[in-house]
């Protein structure tokens, strides 16, 4: 099995698909809006390139991120999809290494998406505030926006084997709770628009709340628990075969 | 390669009994024939034949080994085409290839190779460089023939793979068929009498999970006293002595 070549396969399909340009280029200019419309005047009185008005801006490009996220899952539950994996399940591809070079694919896409959001402020920063002190930045925004994409593409596996139209319904649901700004408590803060909110108690000096930080290692827990689950697993029908064999 | 079935069956989890107790043996270099009416057990047995279900009983066995123990020694020399297929649709018709030929092959000069000679084979020289969804049913078909021949395996699977191909391809994938089962084994399920006569050195005819018959096409139609296949078919699903 030639891993680097489906790999390259993959990614190409991806990044070539209508559905990833689309919401790309929707997320690009939904940030630069972002930062033209918000972000240069701060958040809460905190300069524009503080951990402050950074989470703030990620916050809100979050839901667009996630969509993009959801939509590149629901690719792979598509019945032209599953049908071709039927091909491939009676190849002696290794199911789970097929599925890990997939979900690597889909990781690489979804970053992507998620550097440009951060590289287009950084260049705004650099360009209008010569602030380069990305560092602390970058840090912020990982934890922000890393955990909760695991956790939801975890769902999302784990919710397309099931039905395709879940995936969506998620997807939905993800959208309606960014599109109202659907307050949840902070170990639930898909979003992490929650981070900001020590601000406007008074707290100046920038940290996570413990409540936060844990929601954040529980959604990468969940995550990870589910992804390492469906790449394990043995098939889409779950043939009892290996099962067997193992037992 | 000898592929025995021994006292086989297969009985779903919602009770419903899709093959009977069935004996039969499949050796190389042969091509058969599985024909028999919708629900007659045929997809099962090929299911079973792939390694993608399990029987209830009985067991089928490789070479005299249990296929259980060979699963991946039996994929690795596998094609097979599902009656109802996926393809990569936004992939060309060479980049889908080139995507099995990874699975498939150990190199890329050897999956290049592979490449060239399954598309000769399937006549898709002229659409090499086509997108997948703008290829007809029948292109696509034929597509699907390709994959499953690529890497040279040495036991060939088809389930109804003459469906959506016009009458001159069919004929050209017979010859095909017959052809590269010359020095392997070539199973192929279908519903299409006329495409078994011409093609297949052996018949296994299913019907409600059980074998009605196995043998040659031709010993089918002396024993039915039968001018063509299908009435000889026919009498025999039908439970009639002669056509």
């Amino acid at each position: 099995m030639r891993k680097g070549t489906i790999f390259k396969y993959e990614l190409k399909r991806l990044f070539c698909s209508k559905e990833y340009l689309l919401l790309l280029a929707v997320n690009i200019v939904y940030c630069l809006a972002l930062l033209r419309g918000s972000v240069i005047y701060g958040t809460g009185f905190t300069a524009p390139f503080s951990q402050w008005t950074f989470c703030s801006y990620l916050s809100s490009a979050a839901v667009l991120l996630f969509i993009l996220l959801l939509a590149l899952c629901a690719r792979q539950f598509t019945t032209s999809e599953r049908r071709a994996v039927t091909i491939l399940e009676t190849s002696s591809v290794q199911m789970a290494v097929f599925r890990a070079i997939r979900y690597a694919a889909t990781a690489c896409a979804f970053l992507t998406a998620m550097g440009l959001s951060f590289g287009i402020c950084f260049v705004f920063y650099r360009l209008v505030f010569d602030y380069t002190g990305f560092g602390s930045l970058i840090y912020a925004g990982l934890i922000l926006l890393l955990p909760p994409a695991l956790f939801l593409f975890g769902a999302a596996m784990l919710l397309g084997h099931k039905r395709q139209a879940l995936v969506y319904i998620l997807l939905a649901v993800v959208l309606i709770l960014g599109a109202f700004g659907i307050s949840l408590p902070d170990c639930m803060d898909l979003f992490g628009t929650s981070v900001v909110r020590p601000l406007y108690t008074g707290v100046q000096k920038f940290t996570f709340s413990n409540e936060f930080l844990a929601g954040r290692a529980a959604f990468t827990i969940a995550g990870v628990a589910l992804i390492i689950f469906f790449i394990k697993r043995q098939r889409t029908n779950m043939s009892p075969m290996i099962f067997l064999r193992k037992s | 390669m000898k592929i025995e079935l021994k006292h086989l069956s297969k009985t779903y989890p919602h009770g419903k009994a899709a093959l009977k107790n069935i004996d039969l043996t499949l050796a190389s270099p042969s091509l058969i024939g599985l024909v028999g009416p919708n629900g007659a057990g045929k997809s099962t047995l090929m299911k079973l034949l792939t390694a993608n279900l399990l029987p209830t009983s009985g067991e089928i066995l490789k070479d005299g080994s249990p296929l259980i123990k060979q699963e991946k020694e039996l994929k690795s020399g596998l094609g097979y085409l599902p009656q109802e297929f996926g393809l990569f649709e936004d992939l060309t018709t060479t980049q889908f290839l080139d995507y099995m030929a990874a699975i498939k092959c150990p190199d890329k000069k050897t999956a290049k190779d592979e490449i060239d000679r399954v598309i000769a084979l399937t006549h898709l020289q002229d659409k090499q460089k086509a997108k997948i969804r703008t290829l007809s049913g029948g292109q696509k078909q034929r597509v699907g023939i390709a994959q499953s021949l690529l890497g040279d395996p040495e036991l060939l699977i088809f389930d109804e793979p003459t469906v959506g191909l016009d009458p001159a391809e069919r004929f050209a994938f017979r010859n095909l068929f017959a052809e590269t089962a010359k020095n392997r084994l070539v199973i192929l399920s279908t519903h299409i009498i006329e495409d078994v006569q011409p093609a297949c050195d052996h018949l296994v005819v299913l019907n409600g999970g059980e074998i009605l018959y196995t043998g040659t096409p031709e010993s089918l139609m002396a024993e039915k006293h039968a001018a063509t296949l299908e009435n000889a078919y026919m009498a025999l699903v039908n439970g009639r002595a002669s056509a």
